[in-house]
């Protein structure tokens, strides 16, 4: 699974903004691009796209703070 | 009032009893086990903090009943942890979540029917500990298996009577990771220390002072000036609060810090909110991030996952309506409790719609913006605060 691809599509529907892929360390929630209540469309978004079913709790801050964290963050929750 | 921490006295005496924690952490050595130990006096001081120091039957009422609740919760616990890994039945979860809220739901109903009173300091923080253990299990987030660990958690009494309410994912990773001797002289001893004396401020000095010389002498106020009293027991109430919870906060992290542990901060300048959704983030903040894991989301992911609602924008404000209920009842069933929990849920419900207006929009860019949004706010705060008192029932 491409989870690259699914993280940036992810984050650009997000934060409506296609500029993320610029700095993939950027901290989202510092740049006001997302907040606590974007988890709820990014929980949403995974399921539609990857299938997997999440709730609030499974994240932490840090997991979706960055592009490169929340990649990871995809490819260790799917492999578990 | 919150009990814990109520006076210097105690204060001191939580300090002596945690000096061995601070040596251990001094010496880069796991505090956890002696932290474990300590909790046994600690808890057993907030009892008898809770009944004035008068040696009486009460301690005895309460002993026993934290400890049959914690009997209970813990038989509640294992076999739900061991269920699950087994078996998935939804029915048997959503079971033993009534039967772990049963408990709290009979003390906070207690007063108001025909039943001995019962209850005990710490039941309703306790009780976010136990919940979510079994949320988290549910979901299988919580895979800890060491017992001395969970009756740590559970039981970790810096915050047991008024938070901050902690994560146990967070928690047990804290307890057995080792702190070395000048990561915890620096970022634990010195850091608490500093937490301790500006809880000293606000409690001992900020909030006493209103207190003695503002809220007990309103009724001094002549007959017709009830108005007027409200108005000051409002403002001087609402800024009490602040600093009675924010410096009882600062004692229970402070503790926690000397015994390695860093619970999460609960205030953050919560009067200089520009709106309720704000305010939320900055007051009793680990109460409201509870709140909004565990029913916010969960009610919102699960009615717009079924399609039960047209729009999200709907969904939201219910849920909004919902989680607010919820935390009002949760202090107790007084009608004052129920309408602050509708006042703070209907006010989410305006202030989402008006974040999303084109007066908010104007207005941001507007160089009064901030100012009047903070005094507004403020207004609206601690009109809820009113409401909260209980002072407009009396």
């Amino acid at each position: 699974m491409d989870y690259e691809k699914i993280a940036l599509e992810i984050m650009e529907e997000i934060t409506d903004t296609d500029e993320i892929n610029e700095n993939m360390d950027l901290d989202l929630f510092e740049a006001g691009l997302i907040d606590s209540l974007s988890t709820i469309s990014i929980i949403l978004l995974i399921e539609e796209k990857m299938g997997l079913v999440l709730q609030p709790t499974d994240f932490e801050r840090d997991d979706i703070a960055t592009v490169n964290n929340f990649i990871q963050y995809l490819k260790n929750k799917n492999e578990e | 009032m919150i009990t814990q921490f109520g006076d210097l006295f105690s204060l001191y005496v939580y300090f002596i009893l945690l000096l061995p924690a601070i040596i251990l952490g001094i010496l880069g050595k796991k505090i956890k086990y002696y932290g474990f130990i300590v909790s046994i006096p600690c808890l057993f001081l907030i009892f008898v903090d809770n009944m004035n120091l008068s040696w009486n039957i009460k301690i005895y009422i309460n002993l026993i009943q934290f400890i049959l609740y914690l009997v209970y919760q813990f038989a509640l616990i294992i076999f739900f942890t061991n269920y699950w890994k087994n078996n998935k039945n939804k029915y048997v979860y959503y079971i033993v979540l009534v039967l772990s809220i049963l408990p709290l739901f009979l003390v906070k109903l207690s007063p108001h029917v025909k039943m001995p009173p019962i209850g005990f300091i710490g039941i309703s923080y306790l009780s976010f500990r136990i919940w979510q253990i079994i949320i988290d299990t549910k979901d299988g987030n919580f895979k800890h298996k060491n017992i001395l660990d969970i009756f740590y958690f559970i039981t970790f009494f810096p915050t047991i009577s008024a938070g901050p309410i902690d994560r146990q994912r967070r928690f047990f990773k804290e307890i057995n990771s080792d702190i070395n001797n000048i990561d915890y002289i620096n970022n634990y001893l010195i850091d608490g220390f500093k937490k301790i004396v500006l809880g000293i401020l606000y409690k001992f000095a900020i909030a006493s002072f209103i207190n003695e010389r503002i809220l007990e002498n309103l009724h001094y106020l002549p007959k017709n000036y009830a108005f007027l009293a409200t108005i000051i027991y409002m403002y001087a109430y609402t800024l009490y609060l602040f600093f009675d919870f924010a410096g009882y906060t600062n004692f229970a992290i402070g503790t926690s810090y000397f015994l390695g542990v860093k619970p999460p901060e609960n205030f953050k300048k919560p009067f200089l909110a520009k709106n309720m959704k704000e305010f939320w983030n900055r007051w009793h903040i680990s109460l409201s991030k509870w709140f909004s894991d565990y029913i916010f989301s969960r009610f919102l992911l699960n009615n717009l996952r079924n399609g039960n609602f047209k729009s999200r924008k709907l969904a939201t404000r219910v849920a909004f309506l919902i989680t607010m209920g919820t935390m009002g009842i949760w202090h107790g069933f007084e009608l004052h409790y129920i309408l602050y929990g509708l006042y703070q849920g209907i006010l989410l419900v305006i202030t989402d719609i008006y974040l999303s207006s084109k007066i908010y929009k104007n207005f941001k860019t507007k160089k009064l913006y901030a100012p009047i949004s903070i005094i507004v706010c403020f207004q609206f705060i601690a009109f809820g605060m009113l409401l909260f008192s209980g002072y407009l029932f009396k």
